[in-house]
């Protein structure tokens, strides 16, 4: 019964596994971004 | 050649946002290598323990795959949209200030409006401007990647105009000859100018000539229908001492360089802006060698020239008042070169220094100017007592083509044919005048010196170089 309900929840696990994962990666490219991109003409 | 470093904050989209997406790169990398490590320890801890906590430990060695591998995927598409975002921007910018740039050029060129050192007599295509916060030197002050309309003051973040439409032309600015540097007043700067010189050999009074023209010019400028402005501090200096001089009964000081600086007066008129002129006297020396005559750089853009002849430099003058002569040669100082030879010389120096060929003719207005009539009765003879007894025999006849003819025959009946011949042949437009431009011979008394009819040349000129802004200026 568990190895069925495992079998078939895997894939599903695993995306999630993935999306949390790409997630991680856009927060990360999203705060890199926001900490660097500063447009605008001001003097040092 | 080495770019110069203009002191200015760059535009965004020129520098700043591409070490902007580099940084954001190696930050996000950074910060997924972090992620994934993280991930990867945990998946580490996880696979110890049971086989729920081994599930779980493939389920966060996937996120730490995941992160790599849409952290590359994320990097890549924001990267190339980012560049895409930047070089759009880059484009208009440089489009944006080409385009300001360029109708700033063409305004400038169809106003005929420029800039000229009056110390160094060189045309400026781009003055050097002091930053009003700090006084740093911005040297390319114009629509470009430090600005399109601004320029920000690296140093003190001050907004400074980077076009002529902005008046940037009020700043304070210098020449940008390294050897030169004087400082640039508005007037100097991106104006519509005449340029007069007045030349002729020494001593035949070419400064009297200006500072009575100028006083002459301060006194009639209400009937002309505008109001004169000393441009710059010398000037205006210069003018009071010359005027405090005169007033005394001393004739001006003589002028010792050979290449002097402009006398620069600005004539504004209510609704058609103003013409800044820029007189020039140079020293009567530098006619008596060809060379001097090189450094009169300004010979490049005249609008005019006066030409001042004394008429003692003559033989048949000097014979004809021989007996008068030896008592009033003080008084008279007569001039050591002869005008026709004062005249070749400028002849000479156009052909070699500035490609006028001996064949060509000058096309800009000439005035021979006779002065120091005042002295015997010269007045009666070629002066403008002479032209009004003859236009009232000749009411037909305009008084200028009479003043014309009488002068002109006069200097032939002197046996100055061969000048007249020569001016005449190598300048299209010739006018003849005579003046006086202390009013009286110099003596010892301190009665004020009044020049009369230096206004008349002058006017001319002005009239036929600048006819739109001049024309209906009339002098008595």
């Amino acid at each position: 019964m568990i190895g069925w309900l495992l079998y078939h929840a895997a894939p599903y696990l695993l995306s999630a596994a993935a999306l949390y994962g790409a997630a991680i990666a856009l927060r990360n490219y999203g705060l890199a971004f926001a900490n660097n991109v500063k447009p605008g003409r001001r003097a040092p | 050649m080495s770019a110069i470093q203009e002191p200015a904050v760059k535009s965004y989209f020129f520098g700043k946002g591409y070490r902007d997406l580099q940084a954001t790169i190696a930050e996000s990398w950074s910060r997924n290598l972090v992620s994934a490590r993280k991930e990867l320890e945990a998946a580490r801890r996880l696979w110890s323990g049971t086989y729920l906590a081994k599930g779980g430990a493939i389920l966060r060695a996937t996120a730490s795959l995941s992160v790599i591998l849409f952290g590359t995927a994320f990097f890549l598409a924001f990267s190339i949209l980012h560049i895409a975002v930047l070089l759009a921007f880059f484009l208009l910018i440089y489009l944006g200030f080409t385009i300001v740039y360029l109708v700033e050029r063409g305004y400038l060129a169809w106003r005929k409006l420029s800039t000229v050192c009056p110390e160094c007599h060189e045309k400026i295509a781009l003055p050097e401007y002091f930053c009003p916060g700090c006084g740093e030197i911005h040297r390319r002050l114009i629509p470009s990647q430090y600005g399109i309309l601004h320029h920000v003051c690296v140093k003190c973040g001050t907004r400074l105009p980077a076009t002529f439409f902005l008046r940037h032309g009020e700043l304070q600015a210098r020449c940008p000859n390294p050897a030169c540097g004087y400082l640039l007043k508005a007037g100097h700067v991106e104006s519509r100018k005449v340029f007069i010189p007045i030349f002729g050999g020494p001593s035949v009074g070419k400064s009297a000539y200006l500072f009575a023209a100028v006083q002459g010019l301060a006194a009639e400028a209400p009937r002309l229908g505008f109001s004169p402005f000393f441009v710059d501090t010398h000037s205006e200096g210069e003018f009071a001492r010359a005027r405090q001089e005169l007033g005394r009964g001393r004739p001006p000081a003589k002028t010792l360089a050979s290449l002097p600086r402009a006398f620069s007066l600005e004539l504004r008129r209510n609704g058609q802006g103003s013409r800044v002129l820029y007189l020039y006297d140079p020293a009567g020396e530098a006619f008596g060698e060809t060379e001097g005559l090189v450094l009169h750089k300004y010979q490049e853009y005249l609008s005019g020239l006066i030409f001042l002849i004394d008429p003692f430099t003559i033989p048949a003058v000097q014979l004809e008042y021989q007996d008068r002569l030896s008592g009033a040669r003080d008084a008279l100082k007569p001039s050591a070169l002869p005008a026709e030879d004062a005249l070749g010389r400028i002849f000479i120096n156009l052909e070699e220094h500035f490609g006028q060929s001996r064949t060509a003719r000058l096309k800009l207005p000439v005035a021979l100017v006779i002065n120091k009539v005042d002295a015997f009765n010269l007045e009666d003879r070629i002066g403008e007592r002479a032209v009004r007894a003859r236009a009232a025999a000749n009411p037909t006849t305009d008084p200028d083509t009479l003043r014309n003819e009488l002068i002109r025959g006069q200097l032939v009946r002197w046996d100055q044919g061969s000048l007249v011949q020569q001016l005449e042949t190598r300048c299209v437009r010739v006018r003849y005048y005579t003046c006086s431009s202390l009013g009286r011979m110099p003596d010892s008394t301190a009665r004020p010196f009044e020049g009369r009819g230096m206004l008349a040349p002058l006017m001319w000129i002005l009239g036929t170089a600048d006819a739109g802004f001049f024309q209906s200026i009339h002098p008595t």
